[in-house]
């Protein structure tokens, strides 16, 4: 291990036992990592309050609690100068205990750690959005965090550097103000290994939410995905979602995003001359399976709705505020709208949190659900407590995070949807679902690439090729539903070929005519039509596997077909 | 003797039964202080990982992940070693966090494609050896 001599000093004990210890760990963890030396630090966040593990020190302090926890002995502690601590997300920092339904015992000792910790020089925002309180590392700083959507958000936006860790290694960090050299830390290591081709709806928060908890589900352990796709350049809203999500269903801890992020402003500068390792799609019916994930089935009364993971920006909070003004949330119903308190300051001196309290909702600050407990004063359990969700019949989250994390940890229904779903769902106490079509997206295997949008002429038997079908485009088939029609850029959904072999040929005479369809969908692929395909050229899409397109497809239903991801939506049905 | 070579991630020698976890450990909320892998789904689902020496790709899931387990060797249920195919800094924490023999980076054969559940084998964290000493 190289050491710099101020290194060598701190590790004799020069600064004191917390810092030679802290330092020895770090030595310990960047040889278990692999790492030659270290680098020095300047932003750490942690958590401060009183976490469950907590339990199993003496409580006296908080300097008592985590030099034992931590380092292994109860001692003296100080903070690396050149580093800026801040607390992480917590359980509860300012709002009225009786609101989260914690003990008032376990809010006095939290704050004496809080006073314990701003002694020490550590920011109090607690927040899992530092950024937002002015904790802002730039390009190349190395930083250390206990947040792991703090860690993409960090990498990927702001060019910091930053490995995931955890709470110990962050707090060794945060002490003896080194890391190790190693993983993002090196700028050649963080080069993209697999492509996510993004072909969802990518237009609203809520999408992105969606959006990085699908692409969490679809990558590999360690993988450092690189997004593309025209979607419009995403705001700070949407990637801090979407990096919460991702980093619930991943270990993903840089996510390069082509044209947006500084180290992605080509697809040749994210992947540094490395070959992509994998390339995926993501498409609707992608972001669909999340939905179905996250959100109960179904609908229900609600008595407790949450907005705000990662903690809401000023524009979300000014955003919630507007929806809300003159409306009232129904009694019974707790609305909690979670943020870091500085921007809760900003939000009070504009009046948003005037509007949103006029209209019986509560902006906290601090912390979310997932960390409301009575943390070390029980004994750890089985299962983490979360005791906002005490006694409730039903729970709506705008967050991915939240409704994934907080399934197994309770019985209640959890509802998941936008922002304005959520409070609407507040005003009226219950959950409704959208009626829509049954089915709106199918997903089969894409055989002739291109997108298309078209109406949809269904053939639940197939047309018989030879003799069915003239060289005008026209369906000659006796007695056909469709008798009489052209094919002239319309989508042809049908289950197969039919009849002879002349069944491609027929609809490449068609095609020499100038009629052709604009796209084909069969619900099974044979010998006949993959000749037809070919031969046309036009997008097509076959062999779906869930539920078959021709019984739930009607004609003149306009679809969107994209022979490439084997996608295919209902836009609009021809009922509407 | 079967061997695999490894990279010495933290010092110290245990002699063990494997439990084999293929896609890892969920951290939060997949072990519980008590040593039970309580993750829905998990191959080793219910099987207590006090004792025994751990074999997985890396760490899994959230960041949590080395104060998952250091709860769990805080009630006295830590494993015995562990193994990592390949090291992150989560597993990397949780190594040295809890002070047990551990082995990572191998290069020729993979410990999670090589070892089963129930194999009793040495590892050595000075060395970076395992050596498989009874086949299950």
């Amino acid at each position: 291990m190289k050491l710099t001599d101020h290194e060598k000093q701190m590790l004799s004990g020069k600064f004191g036992r917390a810092k030679q210890l802290a330092l020895q760990k770090v030595v310990q963890f960047a040889e278990a990592l692999g790492a030659e030396e270290l680098c020095p630090v300047t932003k750490a966040t942690f958590t401060v309050g009183l976490k469950r593990w907590f339990f199993y020190s003496s409580l006296k302090s908080y300097p008592a609690s985590a030099t034992k926890l931590y380092l292994g002995e109860e001692l003296p502690l100080s903070f690396d100068e050149d580093c800026l601590g801040m607390n992480d997300c917590d359980a509860s920092l300012d709002q009225d205990p009786a609101e989260i339904n914690q003990s008032r015992a376990f809010y006095d000792r939290s704050h004496a750690f809080y006073d314990d910790a701003s002694a020490l020089g550590v920011a109090q925002a607690s927040t899992c959005t530092p950024y937002q309180a002015g904790w802002i590392p730039l390009m190349g700083e190395h930083i250390v965090t206990t947040e792991s959507s703090n860690v993409l958000f960090c990498n990927s936006v702001w060019g910091a550097m930053v490995n995931c860790g955890g709470s110990e290694s962050t707090f060794w960090s945060a002490v003896c103000g080194r890391t190790p050299l190693w993983g993002n830390h090196i700028k050649e290591n963080r080069y993209g290994t697999h492509i996510f081709h993004i072909k969802c709806k990518t237009d609203t928060i809520h999408d992105w939410d969606l959006l990085g908890h699908a692409l969490g589900r679809m990558m590999p352990t360690n993988a450092r995905p690189v997004l593309v796709g025209d979607f419009e350049r995403p705001c700070m809203e949407k990637l801090k979602q979407c990096f919460a999500a991702m980093a619930t269903t991943s270990s993903a801890e840089i996510c390069h995003i082509v044209g947006v992020t500084p180290e992605a402003q080509t697809l040749q500068m994210a992947l540094q001359g490395h070959e992509p390792l994998e390339e995926f799609y993501v498409t609707d019916r992608e972001i669909a399976r999340s939905q179905d994930f996250l959100c109960a089935p179904g609908e229900g009364p609600v008595d407790y709705v949450s907005l705000g993971c990662p903690h809401m920006s000023i524009e979300e909070l000014r955003t919630a505020a507007r929806y809300l003004e003159g409306k009232k949330v129904k009694e019974g119903v707790k609305l909690h709208l979670w943020t870091a308190s500085p921007v809760e300051q900003i939000a009070r001196d504009s009046g948003f949190v005037r509007i949103i309290e006029e209209a019986g909702g509560k902006v906290l600050t601090g912390g979310c659900p997932m960390n409301t407990c009575n943390g070390c004063m029980d004994p750890p359990s089985e299962h983490r407590s979360c005791t906002v969700l005490e006694g409730i019949v039903g729970a709506a989250f705008d967050s991915a995070k939240q409704a994934h994390y907080l399934k197994s940890s309770t019985k209640a229904p959890l509802y998941y949807g936008d922002l304005f779903k959520c409070l609407d769902t507040a005003v009226s106490g219950y959950w409704t679902t959208d009626k829509g079509p049954e089915q709106t997206a199918f997903q089969g295997r894409g055989i002739i690439p291109g997108v298309v949008t078209g109406e949809a002429l269904v053939c639940p038997d197939s047309i018989q090729g030879y003799l069915g079908l003239a060289a005008n485009g026209v369906i000659i088939e006796k007695g056909h539903p469709e008798e009489g029609k052209s094919i002239d850029d319309k989508i042809l959904v049908m289950p197969s070929s039919k009849g002879s072999i002349a069944w491609a040929f027929s609809f490449k005479q068609a095609y020499i005519e100038g009629h052709r369809p604009l796209g084909w969908m069969f619900t099974k692929i044979d010998s006949k039509c993959a000749t037809a395909a070919v031969s046309l050229g036009v997008s097509a899409v076959c062999d779906f596997v869930d539920g078959d397109p021709v019984e739930h497809i009607k004609t003149g239903d306009l679809i969107r077909l994209d022979g490439q991801t084997g996608e295919v939506c209902i836009l609009k049905r021809a009922s509407e | 003797m079967e061997k695999l070579m490894g990279r010495p991630v933290f010092p110290g020698v245990a002699e063990g039964e494997v439990i084999l976890c293929p896609d890892s450990i969920q951290g939060f909320l997949g072990i519980a202080a008590s040593g039970v892998i309580v993750e829905k789904g998990h191959p080793e689902e219910g099987k207590n990982v006090k004792g025994k020496i751990l074999v997985m790709p890396s760490s899994k899931g959230s960041i949590a992940w080395a104060m998952s387990f250091k709860q769990v060797a805080l009630e006295g249920n830590a494993p015995l070693a562990w193994a990592f195919t390949k090291i992150d800094s989560k597993c990397a924490t949780a190594a040295v966090s809890l002070r047990i023999p551990a082995v990572a980076d191998f290069k020729d054969a993979d410990p999670c494609a090589v070892l089963k559940t129930g194999d009793i084998i040495r590892l050595d964290g000075n060395t970076g050896v395992i050596e498989i000493l009874k086949k299950a």
